[in-house]
């Protein structure tokens, strides 16, 4: 605990910390004082001189963001020397600020706009200088560099460098600073990855994102809290919403969005979502309406005979749970394929429960990180900072990565097998261990074949990878001891066996393995643990999934989902589906927690267990739920009672995942919306390089 | 072009050293020095050009005080410092209302022939890049001879016609 100290701001007491600054010393009483480059969470760079305070017996203004509080210090914040000081500095912006507030996407958010009200600035005092020479607009995708509103601060160098690739740069010098790229290229020849981190500091309105432009002032918007669904690792996200309509997604809590999050919800206002329900006439889908196509939909499902279910992993638990209560009490069938794969299966049957799955937090404080698979950075951002921070935390990294990655970079040992043989470098790493002596024999001994496994692994040979023996050792000595644990962007079965395995060898079996997956709700696979694989059914109900062609024809298909997808138009019955950011419920997170997600966005699609209660009641049957809070109880019992056994995976061959569950495997497409959203038509977000359908063993 | 140290004129030694600080000192990396330095020799460089006005005196006077307050380093601190000495010299007021003590602001200075010198040889009528000046040459038999005279809204004050006079017959007048 640092020493506490007391001083005095504006004639107030206040004490806090030694190393407190002052700023945030007078913070701590309500006191705010102006500032523009200093933002919390980053470095303070103390550039903008506004923050400047006078202090008893100092004949020279002090920064406050920068300059620590002592004891028994007393400071003006807002004396008239400050002010005039001020005022000056503001002045003086305002003579390159070449800025209409009537127009700009950051009035009533902008701080130089509070600023210059607070004080009544003269904003002509200096006239303004020569903006033409600066474009208003850089023509980057999805964000606008509006230079001449730059005020200089550079939060945005500060924010890229801590959070994403640290490509802005005071560029020339002088009075000719500005804050661009290096050679001034357009962000996409610059390596910039879209996260939009810059835009979330930017004081003023220079760094804007383009699809808010004109769709609402900044006081009209409703901000919305919800988690972003856009892949596994689930990031805090706010939706603004302003008639009705999203207009910008900010992070929440975590701080960070990636490109996926920040500018890919694009598709929830989509022209293109299903808003009605369609149903078949011959060659063609019409509009009828919701009683019409549900009554068709339990009608024919009901006549089929033969009925089987297949879910996605984008719809939240109680959609899931709904789906499968559905297919069980209205068709009797116990045939639900869910396309997320059968990662969490894979860690039950190894760790025995879903303790075992790291969250971000995790890898941040981790000191031992081994990271696998394919473009793992380039796919998960957000994993990316995470190993960053970590790192940047005196964190030692391994990769097992056939390509020299961003992560590669970042790496103390980097393993560089021949592509395709990942797997046997952790088998590889395993012996390493159990050879070295180096593995936790008790924490083996207490796992079902942990040590007829490691003598196993003794005896067996080294798998030939391209990897030299000596960096093999040298990673398995580094992974032994420490918070560790395996990140992988690879979701083959062959792959998270052998890291399970890793994991039980050095004894970490709580939060200890991320394995990295491009949809929100992966790990709801548990919900159909007793789901099962009957014949080819006649009539099939697919909810927010796309297999399309690897979908046997069935006499009658219904297609739940956000837009008609190739499944969708060879369906009988097409229902709207609800975005995960408009539907109320759970996902299953990072150590089989349940995360709640509100329904952010305001719907007129009604919300999925219901349309799923209403086809049971078509059908003449009810499903046991009054509100989706029984659906959610349902959901609960199901996840916690969710076990496996504690038993040393198999490192021999691939374990097929039809052994473990009989699950009919389907090509998925990348998802519908994606497909649809600016950040695939600007190109600017990689697509996730995983196989989606693989199991792990 | 002239150099700080070999102009006599206030305004301009002060414009010199504020543009050898933007080229040199000046890092530009916190707000107030490279903003305040460019409306500085953007507000002398009106003066010089005979359009200053009073409050361009304001401002610069402004940005001399303020400045030592606002700029993070010595470097910033010292460049108001100079402005405000050259400021203090009655030489900004005076070229506000259009006068340039030294001469040496070719904006602010015009000149005359005097008309009892001239010998009407019209050599500052051939230097004159602006066609300012009008008159005739001698001609011994003509009566009508057009004397030669400065047109002052022409003249740029550049001064070339007073190194051509081979009779000291120009003299400034402001």
């Amino acid at each position: 605990m640092a020493k506490e100290i007391t001083l005095h701001i504006d004639g107030r007491p206040v004490s806090v910390p030694e190393g407190t600054t002052i700023l945030q010393a007078a913070e701590s009483i309500g006191i705010e004082i102006p500032r523009l480059c200093y933002f919390e969470g980053l470095p303070a760079s103390g550039s903008c001189r506004l923050c400047l305070v006078e202090i008893e017996g100092q004949s020279r203004l002090a920064v406050s963001c920068m300059q620590r509080a002592r004891d028994g210090m007393a400071v003006q914040t807002a004396s008239k020397r400050v002010e005039a000081s001020r005022r000056f500095i503001l002045e003086l912006i305002w003579s390159t600020h070449d800025g209409d507030c009537t127009t700009c996407e950051k009035a009533g958010a902008c701080d130089l706009q509070r600023y210059t009200y607070d004080l009544d600035v003269d904003k002509e005092k200096y006239g303004l200088y020569a903006p033409e020479l600066i474009p208003s607009d850089l023509g980057d995708p999805l964000l606008e560099r509006n230079l001449r509103l730059c005020v200089l601060c550079g939060r945005c160098i500060r924010a890229c460098r801590e959070k994403s690739q640290g490509i802005l740069d005071f560029m020339e010098r002088g009075m000719s600073t500005i804050v661009t790229t290096s050679l001034n290229k357009p962000l996409a020849d610059s390596g910039c990855d879209f996260c939009g981190s810059c835009i979330e500091v930017c004081p003023v309105g220079c760094l804007v994102e383009r699809d808010r432009k004109l769709r609402g002032r900044e006081w009209e918007f409703e901000s919305a809290e919800t988690v972003c669904g856009s892949c596994s690792l689930r990031c805090s996200q706010v939706l603004d919403i302003a008639h009705g309509e999203v207009v910008r997604a900010r992070p929440g809590e975590d701080g960070y969005l990636c490109v996926r999050g920040k500018f890919g919800w694009d598709y929830l206002g989509s022209d293109e979502r299903l808003r009605v329900p369609l149903v078949r006439n011959g060659d063609a889908l019409e509009e009828a309406t919701w009683e019409e196509a549900v009554s068709k939909a339990a009608k024919g499902l009901g006549g089929a005979g033969s009925v089987a279910g297949v879910v996605g992993p984008h719809v939240t638990n109680e959609a899931i749970q709904a789906f499968s209560d559905l297919l069980g009490t209205a068709f009797g069938s116990k045939d639900v394929t869910f396309t997320g794969g059968g990662v969490p299966f894979g860690v039950l049957s190894t760790f025995g429960d879903l303790n075992a799955l790291a969250g971000v937090a995790d890898v941040e404080k981790a000191k031992k990180i081994l990271a696998v698979g394919p473009a793992l950075a380039e796919g998960y951002p957000r994993a990316r900072l995470a190993i960053k921070r970590a790192v940047d935390g005196g964190a030692k990294l391994i990769v097992i990565d056939s390509d020299d990655s961003e992560l590669a970079a970042l790496a103390t040992v980097h393993l560089k097998p021949r592509a395709g043989s990942e797997a046997d470098v952790l088998t590889g790493i395993a012996k390493a261990l159990v050879e070295g002596d180096l593995h936790n024999g008790d924490a083996v001994a207490e796992v079902q074949g942990g040590s007829a496994a490691v003598e196993t692994i003794r005896g067996s040979s080294t798998p030939e990878t391209g990897v030299e023996p000596e960096k093999i050792a040298e990673a398995a000595k580094l992974f032994a001891k420490g918070k560790g644990v395996v990140v992988s962007s690879a979701l083959s079965c062959e792959i998270l066996s052998r890291s399970g395995a890793l994991l039980l060898l050095t004894g970490r079996r709580r939060r200890a393995l991320m394995p990295l997956h491009p949809s929100a709700n992966p790990w709801a696979g548990v919900l159909l643990a007793s789901a099962e694989a009957g014949g080819e059914p006649k009539g099939r109900y697919v909810l927010g999934a796309d297999p399309a062609g690897s979908l046997p024809t069935t006499d009658f298909l219904v297609v739940q989902d956000l837009f008609l997808t190739e499944t969708a138009k060879k369906a009988d019955v097409v229902l709207p589906l609800r975005a995960l950011a408009e539907e109320e419920g759970t996902v299953v997170g990072t150590g089989g927690k349940l995360v709640s997600v509100p329904a952010a966005v305001p719907s007129e699609i009604p919300a999925t267990w219901q349309v799923l209660a209403e086809v049971a009641g078509a059908a003449g049957k009810t499903l046991p739920y009054g509100s989706i809070r029984d659906v959610s109880k349902a959901v609960k019992g199901a996840v916690s009672s969710a076990a496996g056994a504690l038993q040393f995976p198999s490192l021999n061959g691939g374990g097929d995942p039809g052994e473990i569950r009989p699950y009919r495997r389907f090509d998925l497409p990348e998802p519908s919306w994606v497909a649809r959203s600016q950040i695939r038509d600007g190109g600017v977000a990689p697509e996730i390089r995983t196989a989606t359908e693989e199991v792990a063993a | 072009m002239s150099t700080a140290t070999d102009v006599a004129c206030v305004p301009q030694q002060a414009l010199e050293a504020l543009r050898a600080f933007a080229a040199g000192d000046m890092c530009g990396r916190c707000l107030p020095c490279p903003i305040a330095t460019r409306q500085s020799i953007a507000m002398i460089e009106r003066i010089i050009e005979g359009q200053g006005e009073a409050v361009d005196l304001d401002r610069l006077a402004r940005v001399s005080t303020e400045l030592i307050d606002a700029a993070r380093c010595p470097k910033g601190e010292e460049a108001a410092k100079r402005l405000g000495e050259a400021l203090a010299s009655p030489e900004f007021v005076r070229h506000v209302e259009g006068i340039c003590g030294s001469g040496t602001c070719a904006a602010l200075t015009r000149y005359r022939v005097i008309p009892e010198v001239c010998t009407m040889c019209g050599a500052c009528q051939k230097a004159c890049p602006r066609d300012a000046i009008e008159g005739d040459p001698y001609v011994a038999w003509r009566g009508d001879n057009r004397p030669y005279a400065i047109r002052l809204e022409k003249c740029d004050g550049c001064g070339d016609c007073v190194a051509v006079c081979p009779a000291e017959a120009i003299e400034r007048v402001t």
